[in-house]
């Protein structure tokens, strides 16, 4: 799969007037496929948007080679910048104009004409507000014409910084749907947020950064799938009781106060059933144990054991 | 062709900031005022007859060589409001964040930056001219009602345009100054205090106490290139050619420390 972002021992060291030098980015090794949503996880300070600077060209990296469509940064960034949208924190746009305004501006840059402004604007549900001053606009609003100046270029890549930063939930179902229906187009779609259940949803692949390192990554399925334990979450009304028979019947079983987890595959679930129903007690819950995205995140990078 | 169009949208965007906005208006109420005052102080025919340097009297819009007159008036007003918009402009760049936003669309900063200079100077330089004509517009109706156009013949005229335009060019010239020392503090305010501290005191020290180092000074070179005369009252020899050259050559050493600071500079925050 040819790779759309490389990136290769990015490190990034920030100067201090005092101490040693603050280490955003330590060594990071990243690899974006083309086509779908990738998520960029980490938790406050890991170095996510100093890695999306540095890819952009917003920062210089200590060492380490970043290349974005092919190209390395920043040293080519004018013969990519016109196939790249991007968001970096919070988008910071003109107050004293209008929305309409401020793209028309940016566009003029790169001669993108008035319809173009009109169909961004559209998609991010800013048409009707559209002629107002940014000044007035939420930050709900700021982030979506954010989203739409990305957009405006009709752009291969798009680099979004946390993007629903301040929506409201139907804005961030909007903008999921918005990020699925993009990566589905063909774009790539390279999205950090800190908003799991989010990732979860919208991306097909993740990569999990901590301390400016890269900890894992892979596609969402396979990453849940090898963090998650080959066991069974069991519900019934006597614990205990459901405990002893399994525990009899040679199984390893572990209450933690409202379900018992067994370990045994999803596909030995019939066995439990069975096991359960012939000692009288009648299940009232059975799935597999999988682990949210959450709690791998939270696992990885607080260093604790997934929550049981 | 894109350096062009970033040009056009820097300066677009230039104009639509208040600051710049509400200096104009402050310009134009200004030449109103001052129209008004030279009109009224015009009325009386023995206080004119009295008062030869009044700006009733054409001819003294401009004298050539040092002297006083309303066009140097303006041109100080001119000076100071290029100073604080071109800060502005650039300066506030890095306050409201706009600067990574602008980054994403044009990551060529020397580009960017040249864009953003050559607009202020293109800016400063038009808006500067209509607010002369403008200036010397309301003075007009003093001439037509009170005064009189005695010695304004075509080298006369032709003075008075190559002034404007000289004084035009030293606006522009203030404007890109200030642009590039706001994007080297990243700062309108402190840029506005660097400019302040160099010419009022900085510069007036050195030309206190080595008088014939004056000749360097930012200062001295304006006010000789403005009138286009060598500075009388002075211990150095400047002619106002040289004078231009020592300003672009300033500017320039400016402009190369702003765009090479502006090109290596780490963009880390919104």
């Amino acid at each position: 799969m040819t790779a759309i972002i490389e990136i290769e021992g990015l490190r990034k060291e920030y100067r201090r007037w005092r101490g040693e030098p603050l280490r955003a980015v330590d060594g990071l090794d990243l690899s974006v496929p083309e086509g779908g949503v990738f998520g960029f996880l980490g938790p406050n300070g890991s170095g996510k948007t100093t890695t999306i600077r540095c890819m952009l060209g917003l920062v210089a990296a200590t060492s380490g080679t970043t290349t974005v469509l092919g190209r390395a940064t920043p040293a080519e960034l004018a013969t990519v910048m016109p196939q790249v949208g991007a968001i970096v924190e919070t988008p910071a746009m003109f107050p004293t104009m209008t929305a309409r305004e401020n793209l028309q501006l940016l566009g003029a840059i790169d001669g993108i004409g008035r319809r173009r402004v009109a169909q961004s604007l559209e998609m991010v549900g800013l048409a009707e507000r559209a002629d107002h001053k940014v000044r007035t606009y939420s930050l709900g609003m700021r982030q979506r014409l954010g989203l739409a100046a990305a957009l405006l270029k009709d752009p291969a890549l798009l680099v979004l910084d946390e993007p629903a930063n301040g929506l409201d939930p139907a804005g961030m179902r909007e903008i999921r749907e918005m990020l699925r229906q993009l990566g589905s187009e063909g774009r790539t779609v390279f999205v950090s947020s800190h908003l799991l259940t989010e990732v979860e949803q919208t991306c097909d692949r993740v990569a999990i950064i901590d301390r400016g390192r890269l900890i894992l990554t892979g596609r969402v399925d396979d990453v849940l799938a090898e963090a998650s334990r080959p066991s069974l979450l069991v519900g019934v009304d006597n614990l205990d009781a459901a405990a002893t028979t399994l525990r009899s019947a040679g199984l390893s079983v572990e209450a933690d106060g409202i379900h018992l987890r067994v370990a045994l595959p999803v596909s030995e679930a019939a066995h439990v059933t069975k096991l359960l129903a012939d000692a009288g007690l009648y299940l009232n819950e059975l799935r597999p144990d999988s682990v949210s995205l959450e709690e791998l995140f939270l696992k990885i990078t607080t260093h604790e054991e997934v929550p049981a | 062709m894109r350096f062009l169009r970033l040009t056009v949208v820097e300066m677009r965007r230039a104009l639509h900031r208040r600051l710049v906005r509400w200096m104009i208006v402050i310009a134009v109420v200004f030449s109103g005022v001052a129209g008004l005052i030279i009109f009224l102080t015009s009325r009386d025919p023995v206080r004119f007859a009295q008062d030869q340097a009044h700006p009733a009297r054409m001819v003294n819009w401009w004298t050539s060589g040092n002297g006083d007159n309303l066009l140097t008036t303006a041109a100080l007003f001119l000076v100071v409001g290029a100073a604080i918009c071109g800060a502005s402009v650039a300066g506030a760049e890095w306050r409201a964040g706009t600067m990574t936003t602008m980054l994403t669309w044009m990551p060529s900063r020397v580009r960017l930056h040249g864009a953003r200079t050559l607009s202020a100077a293109l800016l400063a330089f038009v808006i500067s001219l209509s607010l002369q004509l403008l200036y010397l517009a309301c003075a007009l109706p003093a001439v037509v009602a009170h005064g009189s156009t005695a010695g304004t013949d075509a080298s006369w005229w032709a003075a008075l345009v190559l002034a404007m335009l000289r004084i035009s060019l030293v606006i522009s010239l203030v404007a890109v100054l200030a642009v590039n020392i706001a994007t080297i503090g990243r700062n309108t305010s402190a840029a506005l205090v660097a400019l302040a501290v160099w010419a009022l005191v900085i510069e007036r020290l050195v030309a206190g106490f080595w008088p014939k180092l004056g000749r360097f000074m930012i200062a001295e070179n304006v006010a000789t290139v403005v009138p286009w005369a060598q500075m009388t009252d002075v211990d150095f020899q400047r002619p106002p050619l040289v004078a231009l050259l020592a300003l672009l050559a300033y500017l320039a050493a400016v402009v190369a420390a702003a765009t090479a600071l502006f090109a290596r500079r780490d963009v880390a925050t919104t």
